[in-house]
């Protein structure tokens, strides 16, 4: 006998003992396709229903791709139980609504599923799909957008078709719904937008309005600001708003209750919907650029109407010590996009910080409005009197069509002599002496110095270690608590899907409640059969007292003791007169429980 | 005799009787009456009695430097850092105080797009990180119960993401921490200090630093302290030319 023979052999023999066990497997249970109603039209919603008879429990499955099917909402899963002659058979059934956009012949391939820990298959499945016809809940765009032409559609506008450069305009897009008929708003895709900085103003908002015709509308809104950055001519691209509307319903709503609110987006299993986008018209911007006459010198980009303030921290200072300029622009404008106020002249003498911004402005439909505080550090370098600059903000006014000027100052300063340390603070840029290595004059810096104390802080306290005990409990209490959430979620989802397991899990505390319930002959029959079945997975009815040995075959004792027990109360129950003692035979059906559940474990 | 125990019990106890915030306040007094000595020691006592504060650190690094203490003042400020690492008084303080070494300064620290990238771990004190870590990982772990009840795909991915950025910030933070514990940053506080090829006097001198020089401190030894200069030279110095920053914990 050759090698290869041998192992031929040793092949066919493990296929040999593989086989029936797979057979079995699959002969457990049976899978069937089906596709509701046999012939669907095209452009409609129909069902495709997997039932696998005999499975308790099936892992959701992956649907193959089918060309020109799609899927519209699935799989919904429903387990089945039913008693026949006190034998209970089970099924799960999973439910797809789907559809197909052009009649024709379809074919749904096999789909794999994992039934009870074991693979199944469907066989592949064939159907014809119809073209529609006039009763038939059709789903094509084209047609559902010229049904609603008049109760769905979106508009976009600006609040100022023709603004400045920089100045603020709101462009708010509008979706209206006059119908009943949404099931489902996906949500509006806003277009880019150049040739402008933009803010989105808040949330979405919801809304009813009456039109004049006395038609209701349900309107969701949204709005966001654009700050116009160049000039010249701009065109804003249509908005697309995506839908779902219902075609065919099996239950009715109040068109302009608050369920429509409520529901948006939750569209039911019986409903037959298709998906519409709704584009609004393109909008276009023509943006003016500033005039050139009469524009300031220091004009830096704002426009607007605002109002400036400013000061400084001390009137009198040491050389060397900082003085602080404040400087508030209040108002309504472009804050996003224009620069600060400036010295309307050269800072001769200090040495200059960059300034610290802080803003306080609100974007609104009527613009932005709020403050902006500019906080700079400035140093004086040599003693003697002196004065900061007044302080300058040149602005468009789009009111008047002109600019204007806001000033604050000129601020006296009177510059006392340099305390401090008597080390000489001198240093160079540019190689040290008179020249720099360019020719010209080196910068000197005649002194720098550390900034002045701090104020006592409210929480000067000792300093505390933390406890990394109690850290790593704090730390691992939240993930203990979510593994535990995970297993009862995991439990919860195993008893949904398999209610067998259910009634094994929870055997013994039924079988207590009956036990609690009735202490008589029947109570106690009840509670020990019914103990054995769940544990089982029988049927109550299939356990008595002739089948309890076999069922209980190889736990031991146990096994006669639950037969003499429910043998003794069908003879308590149907031997009328005769003399029970129901505290005794319950004490014994729990101290039975007790062993049956170590035995049954 | 008794109201005179008592009075000299008032002066020698009087600092240590004042609550902390009076004795902030005087250390203050004293530095604007150019007593800067005298502010310094009242805020070391504050110090070493175990209370700690950004202000206190930055007011001690000032009057050290008003003494021309530049080692020391810069200890302090990088103390009142690990309290107010975003506080741009004590940025430029150290600026000034670091420009007056008389040693070229060691490179500079990670690039500013690099520290904005990595703003936990070089922008927030070691207590608001903490905060910051916790927070992100209760958040995620709050969403991740939620999406065993709500089955939503973003719920979930939202949990992960977030308990993902608890277990960057906690990397972060244990980074910060062994490193301050392991090698803590030092500073040169005296006028010079020899760096020894060995730790004792025998050992030939390697180079010498002079105040405010900062390095990093490796381990101490009977007197001596091991250091690391400019990431690769080794040496030992005295003990008490050199301070360490204290750990981040403790």
């Amino acid at each position: 006998m050759g090698r290869a023979t041998l192992t031929g052999l040793v092949l066919a023999a493990a296929a040999a003992l593989l086989a029936p066990g797979r057979a079995l497997a699959q002969a457990a249970v049976r899978a069937s396709t089906s596709v509701q109603p046999s012939v669907p039209a095209a452009r409609t919603n129909f069902r495709l229903v997997v039932t696998l008879e005999g499975a308790r429990s099936v892992e959701s499955p992956t649907m193959p791709a089918v060309k020109g099917l799609t899927l519209v909402s699935g799989p919904q899963v429903g387990t089945n139980r039913m008693n026949l002659n006190g034998a209970w058979s089970y099924s799960v059934s999973l439910t797809w609504v789907a559809s197909v956009q052009e009649p024709g012949d379809y074919t749904i391939p096999a789909i794999r599923f994992v039934a009870d820990g074991s693979a199944v298959e469907t066989a592949p499945v064939a159907f014809r799909a119809r073209a529609p016809g006039p009763q038939d809940p059709v789903t094509d765009p084209a047609a559902l957008q010229e049904k609603y032409k008049d109760s769905l559609f979106v508009t976009a506008e600006v609040t100022k078709a023709a603004p400045y450069v920089g100045e603020p305009i709101v462009l708010t897009f509008r979706l209206w719904i006059g119908t009943d008929a949404i099931s489902n708003y996906r949500g509006m895709e806003s277009p880019p937008i150049g040739g402008f900085l933009q803010e989105k103003l808040g949330d979405e908002r919801r809304y009813r309005r009456t039109m004049p015709g006395g038609k209701y509308f349900i309107v969701i809104e949204r709005s966001t600001l654009l700050i116009p950055i160049e000039a010249g001519d701009r065109s804003i691209a249509p908005v697309e708003a995506a839908i779902d509307v219902r075609v065919q319903s099996g239950r009715r709503r109040n068109p302009f209750g608050d369920s429509i609110f409520d529901d948006l987006g939750f569209g039911g299993l019986d409903d037959v919907t298709a998906p519409l986008a709704l584009r609004s018209e393109p909008i276009a911007v023509s943006v003016k650029p500033l005039p050139a006459d009469g524009r300031p010198p220091l004009f830096a980009g704002a426009v607007g109407q605002f109002d400036l303030n400013a000061n400084v921290s001390h009137r009198e200072v040491a050389a060397g010590d900082p003085v602080t300029v404040k400087i508030q622009l209040r108002g309504r404008g472009n804050f996003r996009n224009m620069g600060p106020p400036g010295f309307a002249a050269p800072l001769a003498g200090f040495r200059e910080y960059e300034p610290e911004r802080k803003e306080n402005v609100e974007a609104t439909e009527q613009g932005l409005f709020g403050t902006v505080d500019w906080t700079r550090a400035i140093v004086p370098e040599k003693p003697g009197a002196t004065e900061i600059p007044k302080i300058v903000f040149p602005y468009f006014d789009v009111e008047s069509g002109s600019y204007k000027t806001l000033e604050s100052g000129p601020f006296p300063l009177v510059v006392t002599e340099a305390k401090g340390p008597a080390r000489p603070l001198v240093s160079e840029r540019a190689g040290g002496g008179e020249s720099g290595a360019g020719g010209g004059k080196a910068i000197r810096f005649l002194r720098e110095d550390v900034l002045p104390l701090l104020p006592p802080p409210a929480d000067l306290a000792p300093r505390r270690s933390p406890q990394p005990a109690l850290l790593a409990v704090a730390a691992l209490a939240p993930l203990a608590s979510l593994a535990a959430t995970a297993l009862l979620a995991r439990k919860r989802e195993r008893f949904r899907l398999d209610p067998a397991a259910r009634r094994r899990e929870f055997a013994y505390k039924t079988a207590l409640g009956r036990l609690a319930e009735d202490a008589g002959p029947d109570g106690v029959a009840r509670a020990v059969s019914g103990f054995i079945a769940d544990r089982l997975s029988r049927p109550a009815a299939s356990v008595t007292p002739a089948e309890v040995p076999a069922l209980l075959e190889g736990k031991g004792d146990v096994a006669a003791a639950a037969r003499d027990l429910l043998e003794e109360c069908d003879r308590l129950r149907f031997a009328r007169g005769a003399a029970s003692d129901s505290g005794d035979l319950a004490r014994r059906a729990a101290e039975l429980l007790r062993k049956l559940k170590e035995a049954l474990r | 005799m008794t109201s005179f125990v008592g009075l000299a019990l008032a002066l020698v106890l009087g600092s240590s009787l004042a609550g902390p915030a009076e004795r902030f306040i005087r250390a203050s007094d004293l530095y604007r009456a150019e007593d800067f000595a005298g502010a310094a020691a009242e805020l070391e006592a504050l110090r070493a009695e175990g209370f700690a504060s950004g202000p206190l650190e930055y007011n001690l690094g000032n009057a050290e430097y008003r003494q021309g203490r530049l080692g020391k003042a810069i200890a302090a400020y990088l103390r009142a850092a690990d309290f107010m690492p975003r506080e741009a008084d004590l940025d430029f303080n150290l600026r000034v105080v670091r420009a007056r070494r008389a040693d070229a300064a060691p490179a500079g620290g990670a690039p500013t797009f690099l520290r904005s990238l990595l703003f936990p771990h070089t922008l927030l004190t070691i207590g608001e990180e903490t905060a910051l870590a916790a927070t992100l990982w209760i958040a995620g772990l709050a969403l991740l119960h939620a999406a065993l009840f709500v089955r939503r795909a973003a719920l979930r991915r939202a949990g992960a993401a977030l308990v993902a950025l608890a277990v960057l910030t906690a990397g972060s933070i244990a980074w910060r921490v062994a490193e301050r514990s392991s090698r803590p940053p030092g500073v040169v506080v005296a006028e010079t200090a020899d760096v020894r090829t060995g730790p004792g006097g025998e050992y030939p001198v390697y180079f010498t630093l002079h105040d405010g020089y900062e390095l990093r401190v490796l381990e101490r030894s009977q007197g001596w302290t091991k250091v690391e200069v400019e990431g690769d030279k080794r040496g030992w110095v005295e003990d008490d030319r050199v301070v360490a920053l204290p750990p981040l914990f403790g």
